[in-house]
């Protein structure tokens, strides 16, 4: 890459904020101590269907009842940022009918890489989540809904999905165009429809009633949660953590270590370039910490929610230490405004304006306001709870 | 009785009719579009239903609605 303006790099290798290059995901399975990854040797080793069935089994069929209790005795929480109870999610489908059970593999988050590393070495893990879902539903259908960009993903789904044997469930590899609001719930949902992959607002009486009745409902969750699902039916709570880490250090990618390590544990491991200031926690929409108060937090959702910090997808990115803060910030929030789908006018005009506002040294105290609570998806809102994340870090300093 | 103005973000284009038709409640933002309307909607008390429904029927993009 050329050379780029000091004042628009983040300073962070691979991620370079102002070229907006190929996302900067750190796509590399570096070390697995869990259940999750059982089987695989080495990174690239995909677990088929066959050794998959050697080491857990068949998957167990559950009633949905069963399937609830199943993810409220693990503690399931959606692992793809918004961190909703599955079994509450689970429990809502009671009654309904469910036209598919779809498998959100888009991970939009660019400084996440978990999925795409779970679907390229054990997709049987989450597919046994997805089938277990279909079954306790009554539904027919499973769809993986994934970025059509990364091709060694969908290369290893479409190779999982070709071995599976249930008689009765239809699977459907659905590979699009990524955009960042791609993952989000209701544009996935919306996308089932043939429409373009962006966000829509479920709240509101559908324009057609028929179309609701006709469309039934829809189970989707972040393919990490699956996999725990999965796990869950077989009576496992959930032991590991999953992480993406990245940033100044040695040795960037996808961790799943035990969730009783510290940041600091698991980061001996990843290797430090240097001593750290601040950690970008759960992924661009999530938490600024720093390192002081992070370090010796173990890697817990609800651990690192009593420092401040956010689980978020699983993501670490550690700032290295000197850049200059309110410029990442700004970098960073002119990506997310970026990613913007462009239908909701407080977002289209004020993500930008918040990011201009920032890079010219301002609070943005006022565009945040304008922006926040405004939209029918949670981009904006999310977008402004973390610059209010990173501004209060900032402001208190990084040591 | 009391009603529920909600707004469609992915049709509202700024064309501030609603600003002019609902002054009691609704302001610009600095790009026209309305203040006032979170996304999960506004109560609206009975005696300002009908200027809310005036800003109902004369949206350009029909992105208001009133229930």
């Amino acid at each position: 890459m050329s050379t780029v303006s000091p004042v628009l790099t983040t300073g962070i290798p691979g991620i370079d904020l102002a070229d907006h290059p190929a996302a900067p995901r750190p796509d590399e399975l570096r070390l697995t101590t869990g259940p999750l990854f059982a089987g695989v040797a080495q990174a690239g080793d995909f677990v088929d269907l066959t050794r998959h069935r050697a080491l857990w089994g068949e998957q167990p069929h559950l009633a949905l009842p069963d399937l609830v209790a199943a993810a409220a005795h693990a503690g399931l929480r959606g692992a793809g940022g918004a961190g909703f109870p599955t079994d509450r999610k689970l429990a809502s489908m009671a009654g309904r009918r469910v036209t598919a059970v779809v498998v959100n593999a888009n991970e939009g988050e660019e400084t996440s890489a978990k999925d795409g590393q779970l679907l390229c070495h054990v997709p049987h893990q989450v597919l046994d989540g997805a089938a277990a879902v279909a079954s306790a539903t009554g539904c027919g259908k499973v769809v993986i809904r994934l970025a059509a960009e990364r091709a060694a993903v969908v290369a290893a789904v479409r190779r999982a999905v070709a071995e599976r044997t249930e008689t009765g469930l239809q699977w459907r590899v659905d590979a699009v165009p990524h955009r960042f609001v791609s993952g989000e719930a209701t544009a996935v949902i919306r996308g089932l429809g043939g429409d373009t992959s962006l966000p829509q607002d479920l709240g509101l009486p559908p324009r057609d009633p028929r179309a609701r009745v006709r469309r039934g409902s829809v189970f989707l969750s972040n393919v990490e949660t699956f996999a725990r699902l999965a796990q869950a039916t077989r009576g496992h709570a959930p032991t590991s953590a999953l992480v993406t880490v990245s940033g100044a250090v040695a040795r960037p990618g996808v961790y799943e270590v035990p969730r009783t390590w510290t940041v600091a544990d698991l980061m001996a491991r990843v290797g430090l370039l240097e001593h750290p200031g601040i950690v970008v926690t759960g992924g661009w929409h999530g938490a600024w910490a720093r390192w002081a108060d992070l370090a010796r937090v173990p890697l817990d959702r609800d651990a690192f929610a009593s420092v401040d910090a956010r689980w978020g997808a699983g993501v670490l990115v550690v700032l290295p230490t000197g850049v200059p803060l309110r410029e990442v910030l700004a970098a960073i929030a002119a990506r997310l405004a970026a990613e913007s789908a462009g239908q909701c006018g407080p977002c289209v005009f004020g993500l930008p304006t918040l990011a201009r506002e920032l890079a010219a040294g301002g609070s943005a105290e006022h565009a945040m306001a304008e922006v926040d609570g405004r939209g029918l998806c949670a981009h904006p809102s999310a977008t402004v709870a973390a610059v209010r994340s990173a501004l209060a870090v900032i402001e208190r300093g990084d040591t | 009785m009391s009603a529920t103005l909600t707004i469609d973000w992915n049709r509202c284009q700024g064309h501030g009719v609603c600003l002019a038709a609902f002054r009691e409640r609704l302001a610009a933002d600095r790009w026209g579009y309305p203040k006032g309307i979170p996304t999960s909607g506004t109560l609206i008390p009975a005696d300002e239903i009908g200027a809310a429904r005036t800003a109902v029927a004369t949206c350009p993009a029909a992105a208001l609605r009133l229930t």
